[in-house]
């Protein structure tokens, strides 16, 4: 137990309350609804504060925190019944990855959100894991309750598919079509 | 148009690499071959780059984005009714919540001093600051298991880089006999940079960790202060079964976490501060 006693509530809100930016933004692009993203947040919270007499000193409380959140969102998936990996176009993947196309250089945050947003699901949520909130493949593993190997896969894929977005977004507009190199190859 | 292929063999394995080597997810041999191979391959190098750029783009995009201002309320609302109402109800009562809220911050049936920590100033803080180093040795020394590595000082400098490069002699010389340098290198956990040696004694494994500070500083606490000497206060105290000591300069806090009884840690801590401290000082300025 964090403190040897029963826990108080100004305990848990001075450890955990000072995450809630953190997982709101996550939840919020994860689900693509702010309205959503703000009740499975309060509800997660809720199941932190439940068991909260299990948490132990040393241990991460923003890392358990996600895991919660993503608990709740998987929980939340379900019972809507509409959630799909967007792994079923595995092959388009695939061949949309075989060439990579240059990241222009002027890029504004509207066009890494949008850019993020067009990600498959189980993609996006392992980027924003890793790159955005800075954890271990090992911890997204444990959050999202899927392999290492998993989590490498869909990060690597996720990545390559941003930067493509990235690109085709930037050639639409016009930008860095022809000063930036040209870089072929399958990253 | 210039056009890059990745048509060499070493430059394909690097290439499938590189999303773990910017995650410091490697391990140290792979690390070492994929920055020798980045020093001397333009084209490899521009991958990297391409891809770190990205990563900081959309972390810069992504974080802009903040909660909402009602939520934190909302989420403190819920956690005293101890269950959650629906969307609807909630839109519908949010003003009464609101009033609720103000009426129940006067009117608090226990008398607590206010919730939301303001940072670390008190004694429980300290020991948060100390859990920070902690944290690091459990995640890399002992999940990682780097204690059996016996990197040279050429190795451990090209991990290190040119600004703590210069801690490897300083370590070794002062360190005493029967101590050895397992690996200094680089790592990150819960998103905060270290710089970590695993030492070694006989078949006993810890860890000098090294990060910057992040608005933390100790609260001076005599209950925690283990060893006063040559104006570094040394802090000790034993978590989850580690014997946690540590200091702190102008910019960086620095840490020893072992098993060994807490006489001994805090002996090897003693030795090291001070030189320690030196090195960081000259870095800082």
């Amino acid at each position: 137990m964090l403190f040897g006693r029963k826990p108080k509530l100004e305990d848990f809100e001075a450890a955990a309350l000072p995450h809630l930016n953190d997982l709101y933004r996550t939840a919020r692009r994860v689900l693509m609804d702010p309205t959503e993203a703000e009740d499975l947040v309060q509800e997660a919270f809720l199941q932190a504060w439940k068991s909260f007499h299990r948490f132990e000193l040393g241990t991460n409380c923003r890392a358990w925190l996600f895991k919660i959140l993503f608990h709740v969102i998987q929980h939340h998936r379900r019972k809507m019944a509409r959630f799909g990996t967007g792994f079923d176009d595995e092959t388009i993947i695939e061949n949309t990855l075989a060439y990579q196309a240059p990241v222009p250089e002027e890029l504004r945050d509207e066009d890494f959100i949008a850019a993020m947003d067009k990600l498959p699901p189980a993609y996006r949520e392992a980027v924003l894991l890793v790159d955005v909130e800075e954890f271990a493949y090992r911890e997204v593993a444990e959050m999202v309750g899927i392999p290492v190997g998993t989590v490498m896969s869909r990060l690597s894929r996720g990545r390559a598919l941003l930067r493509k977005e990235l690109a085709d977004q930037a050639a639409a507009y016009g930008i860095g079509n022809q000063e930036t190199k040209e870089v072929r190859g399958k990253a | 148009m210039n056009v890059i292929r990745f048509e060499n063999h070493q430059c394909r394995k690097v290439l499938k690499y590189l999303d773990a080597y910017i995650d410091n997810e490697l391990t140290v041999e792979t690390t070492q071959e994929t920055l020798s191979h980045l020093e001397t391959c333009a084209d490899c190098k521009a991958a990297l780059d391409d891809r770190l750029r990205v990563r900081a783009g959309l972390r810069n995009a992504v974080r802009r984005e903040t909660a909402p201002p009602q939520l934190r309320e909302n989420v403190r609302a819920t956690l005293r009714r101890g269950s959650m109402a629906g969307r609807y109800w909630l839109s519908a009562a949010s003003v009464l919540l609101a009033v609720g809220l103000i009426g129940f911050a006067v009117l608090r049936p226990w008398n607590n001093s206010p919730t939301i920590a303001k940072g670390p100033q008190t004694v429980t803080d300290n020991t948060l600051i100390l859990t920070v180093g902690l944290n690091d040795h459990v995640h890399c020394t002992i999940e990682k298991d780097f204690a059996h590595k016996n990197l040279s000082n050429e190795q451990m400098a090209g991990l290190l880089g040119p600004d703590y490069a210069g801690l490897v002699p300083v370590i070794r010389e002062k360190i005493g006999a029967g101590y050895e340098i397992a690996i200094g290198h680089r790592c990150k956990y819960q998103g905060r940079e270290y710089i970590h040696f695993v030492l070694r004694k006989g078949d006993t494994a810890f860890s000098l960790v090294l990060t910057k500070k992040n608005g933390e500083s100790f609260t001076r606490d005599p209950r925690l202060i283990a060893l006063e000497a040559s104006g570094v206060s040394l802090y000790q105290t034993n978590l989850q079964k580690h014997e946690v000591a540590a200091f702190e300069t102008r910019d960086h806090l620095v840490y020893i976490v072992s098993e060994m009884p807490a006489a001994e840690n805090l002996e090897v801590a003693a030795r090291l501060a001070l030189p320690v401290k030196e090195f960081i000082g000259r870095m800082e300025g």
